[in-house]
């Protein structure tokens, strides 16, 4: 059945795949048109999901589609732009500017330490192999219609690869700024851990007029995270982008035998935010957690959402999603784990836990189940509520002022996903980025 | 109407009995054989036009039907819930048929009581419905096919202002209630079925209970599909006005075929201020032999509103029938300070797929609402619970807790939970927890070393998993509901 679309719905697609065709005038390399083309042919069939896609009923793309983003040039920035986006803590660094991986800003690429190598996906256009690299997901990532956007603008990102037993002991920092008003940055990675291998990523997505009220950008990602047996893998993301910006992430994470994954999301930016985990636990003995922390207020929308597969037996998988919103924001989240017939003794588990500080506040939440094996631990858990009035009485009893102690339990509330972080420098630098924005 | 056509089918009984050879679980899956009027398979405008002309309606009842019925023919049929299904051919069943006695309400003054078709009286004894006033606490409507047969202690009833009848009956004798209701909670444009049901209405149950009266008996309708190919398309309406209280129970139950036979109902509860409502189901439709096939596709729309202050309606439901079952009894919760209740057993087994749960809609202020959910999967069914609970901006305290209980017997089942939670106020507080268990190795051989037999040990051990759910409904069916279930689960372990 051919799919009706509104007419602005219509026009935004149309807008894009115009984009499409003249990335592959412009073009540089047949594998990538290849790609392009064939996303671009799954996109206007399926073109923008609308509300009566279950998966997006809560989710309202009507504001997005009016404005047609564009792919502008790469603006020149000096170290010192973003000197405050940088953390504290010591980290390699990778620069992504509006979606292009930036030489002058990154780490040296060749004094790499030793085991790692990191590459602008760019560069790797040319590899014949590159349309396999990127087509390994094909079948998930055509189900995602922001994912298949993506595949359509392909352009660039980052294409890291950690080998065999190197454990990586400095964290990985990669910063996404976003310098011009209505630019789309389209990103395209890829993270290739192999066995007993271990890294620490962090990603910063910034805009570089920090908060201004008026800027506007679209930030699409895809990330693919491949882990081998054994291999450990840390990540935290913090989404801070500018109030009228969108930002869609989508990533698919493939994970061997005894290996782990630790997972942090942290949204305060954007107008609407989506990001998705779509996680497959393809072998025995895995443990996965996935977090997230979310912060909105104003006429935001935050939106974070996990798709859990257990494969196979005995895998471990723990959830902790908070919500804090304020304003007229709209919270959103779904969560659906599910065991296989294979996945015996699995054992997961999900918590969704949301505060609404404000009258006009919604969330909208569906943590949900599908199990196809008998012998598991299955359970999730949801709470809505408003601060409890006894709690905020209990600490005015001692001597702390009201709105004082409405923050103190908003933000220890806020902060417990932050509990799974190892990392107390990361931790902090998080932590900060969440408290300023609910005091700010 | 021409196409009529009486049929006696004698020569079925052969076939009948091989497939309850293949049928053993289901006892109630043995067929009434008498002289009956059944309509020819299809359906249009003029089918439906024959029901209401056969029912003797009024002009408004026959425009409803037919709006409904526009409407339908663009609708497209469902299938997001979480059950495969071919496609249904709605030109493949007959949407009327009735024992040519007793078929002509309204129309046929001559005292209905007496004339119910001997087999059709048989029919309800063996299933051990009291169609004969026999049972001193319980009120029943007895439904066959197409049409009420029978209608028990109308007059004691009366007595006390309670109107229960059919509900042809009561488009006949009180067409201002049922005008003034019918369609206000469930809209003839609701859904697919809704719609279905709407335009080809057989029969039903009509209860009102008027201000300030507490019904004093059970009132309880039994629901039997007897004829090959038809769909049974019951419309309920039960109004409890004002401060009064009211229980009212439905089983049902149909022979065994070899199609699958389609049952899409309608409920519609309007309970005013202070008013009460207990509404309990225990379904056993025929759900098909091994493979499910043959069995009842059961699609039903119930809902209740809560319309005054501090109402409460409750449902109870026990599901172990049909081959596909989507039913979601839902309650809207208008009146501020009223309450919703959802307790909720589904077993499935073989390859049964259920996918039924309830709807929570809080509008009121302070209005409170509690959603327990058993569901138990075995063989190779699938089971789910979807529900949704909303919380408008209007409804300022508004409080909801939520437990869905999953159990897994054996490995070739599926157990799925797909809450949707929207809240909308800050003030709401709403808690939502599932867990997915079986069960366990320990506690099987514990009954065992004391000389308990496994299939008597599951069937314990599955009984106290529901027993939550089984408290709330009234005795007879807690127990009735009790054997349903060992009986169901026979077979499904070892």
């Amino acid at each position: 059945m051919v799919k009706k679309f509104s007419p602005a719905v219509r026009a935004a697609m149309d807008h894009y795949a115009q984009l499409s065709d003249d990335l592959n005038k412009a073009c540089d390399n047949a594998n990538f048109v290849e790609l392009r083309q064939a996303a671009k042919t799954r996109f206007l069939e399926q073109g923008f999901p609308g509300r009566r896609d279950e998966d997006w009923g809560y989710t309202k793309l009507t504001d997005f589609v009016q404005t047609h983003y564009r792919l502008e040039g790469v603006t020149h920035l000096e170290l010192s732009d973003i000197q405050p986006f940088l953390p504290k803590y010591p980290a390699l660094r990778i620069v992504m500017i509006d979606g292009w991986f930036s030489e002058s800003l990154s780490d040296d690429l060749s004094e790499l330490p030793a085991g790692v190598s990191i590459e602008a996906l760019k560069d790797m256009a040319e590899i014949p192999s590159i349309h396999q690299v990127l087509n390994q997901h094909q079948g998930e990532i055509e189900k995602e219609p922001f994912a298949v956007l993506n595949t359509m603008l392909l352009s660039d990102g980052y294409y890291m690869q950690v080998s065999r037993n190197c454990a990586l002991e400095l964290p990985v920092f990669v910063l996404h700024i976003q310098t011009e008003d209505g630019h789309l940055s389209n990103l395209r990675n890829r993270i290739e851990v192999e066995e007993n291998a271990e890294i620490t990523l962090v990603e910063s997505y910034v805009t570089l007029t920090g908060s201004a009220e008026a800027f506007s950008g679209f930030t699409n990602v895809v990330t693919e995270i491949d882990i081998a047996a054994h291999a450990r893998v840390k990540q935290v993301i913090l989404q801070q982008q500018a109030p009228s910006s969108y930002y869609f992430n989508n990533q698919f994470v493939y994970q061997g035998e005894q290996s782990t994954f630790n997972t942090l999301y942290a949204s305060t930016g954007s107008m609407t935010s989506r990001h998705q985990n779509h996680l497959q636990m393809d072998g025995e003995h895995i443990e996965s957690i996935q977090n997230s922390a979310c912060y909105a207020t104003g006429k935001q929308t935050v939106d974070s959402r996990t798709y859990t597969e257990h494969n196979q037996v005995a895998g471990f998988s723990q959830q902790l999603h908070k919500y804090v919103l304020d304003g007229e924001a709209v919270g959103v989240f779904n969560g659906m784990i599910k065991v296989a017939q294979a996945a015996q003794k699995t054992d997961g588990q999900m918590d969704n836990k949301n505060l609404l500080l404000s009258d006009q506040a919604q969330m909208d939440t569906k943590p949900q189940l599908e199990i196809y094996a008998d012998d598991v631990k299955c359970s999730h858990g949801s709470a809505t509520g408003q601060i409890n009035e006894d709690q905020v009485f209990y600490l005015q009893a001692r001597g702390i002022p009201k709105s004082q102690a409405i923050r103190m339990i908003t933000e220890a509330f806020l902060l417990e996903p932050l509990e799974d972080v190892s990392n107390n420098e990361i931790r902090q630098w998080v932590a900060n980025a969440l408290s300023n924005a609910l005091n700010g | 109407m021409s196409e009529t056509q009486v049929t006696t089918q004698e020569t079925q009984y052969q076939e009948i009995n091989d497939l309850l050879s293949k049928s053993k679980h289901y006892k109630e899956g043995f067929v009434t054989t008498t002289a009956v009027e059944t309509f020819e398979k299809g359906i249009n405008e003029a089918v439906v036009r024959a029901i209401s002309a056969k029912k003797n309606e009024p002009e408004w009842m026959l425009e409803f039907r037919l709006k409904a019925f526009n409407h339908w023919k663009n609708m497209e049929e469902p299938h997001w819930a979480k059950a495969e299904y071919t496609p249904l051919d709605y030109q493949d069943y007959s949407y009327y048929s009735a024992p040519e006695c007793g078929s002509c309400a309204g129309s046929c003054e001559t005292d209905q009581e007496q004339v119910i078709d001997p087999e059709v009286a048989k029919a309800f004894a063996a299933l051990g419905v009291p169609i004969d006033d026999s049972d001193a606490n319980v009120a029943v409507d007895a439904i066959f096919d197409s049409i009420s047969v029978s209608t028990t202690k109308r007059e004691e009833l009366a007595k006390l202002g309670i109107i229960f009848c059919s509900f042809s009956e009561a488009v006949q004798d009180y067409p201002e209630l049922v005008q003034k209701y019918i369609g206000t909670v469930v809209p003839y444009h609701d859904n697919y079925f809704a719609a279905l049901n709407s335009a080809v209405a057989s029969d039903g149950t009509f209860v009102y209970v008027p201000e300030g009266v507490r019904c004093p008996i059970d009132l309880s309708t039994y629901f039997r599909i007897n004829e090959a190919k038809t769909g049974q398309f019951e419309r309920t309406i039960l109004i409890a006005e004002k401060g009064s209280y009211v229980s009212y129970l439905e089983g049902c139950s149909a022979p065994v075929r070899d199609t699958y036979q389609l049952h899409a109902a309608v409920v519609e509860v309007i309970v005013h201020e202070d008013a009460e409502v207990k509404y309990s189901t225990v379904q056993n439709w025929y759900p098909g032999d091994e493979d499910c096939e043959g069995g009842i596709l059961n699609f039903v729309t119930k809902r209740g509103i809560c319309e005054g202050k501090n109402s409460k309606l409750s449902w109870t439901q026990a599901e172990t029938g049909s081959a596909i079952t989507w039913k979601y009894p839902s309650c809207v919760l208008k009146g501020d300070n009223s309450i919703g209740e959802f307790y909720s057993v589904a077993l499935t087994n073989r390859r049964q797929q259920a996918d039924t749960g309830t709807k929570m809609i809080h509008l009121g202020r302070n209005t409170r609402s509690t959603i327990i959910s058993k569901g138990l999967s075995a063989g190779k069914s699938d089971n789910t619970y979807r529900g949704l609970v909303k919380i408008a901006p209007t409804a300022e305290g508004a409080r909801n807790f939520t437990q869905c209980d999953s159990m897994l017997i054996g490995d070739q089942c599926g157990a799925h939970t797909f809450p949707y939670i929207e809240v909308e106020n800050a003030t709401a507080q709403v808690e939502h927890e599932a867990t997915t268990s079986r069960i366990g190795e320990d506690q099987l051989f514990y009954c065992q070393q004391r000389g308990i037999s496994e299939q008597d040990a599951i069937s314990m051990i599955v009984n106290g998993f529901c027993k939550e759910v089984f408290s709330e409904l009234p005795l007879e069916f807690a127990q009735e509901a009790e054997e349903l279930l060992a009986i169901s689960l026979e077979g499904s372990v070892g």
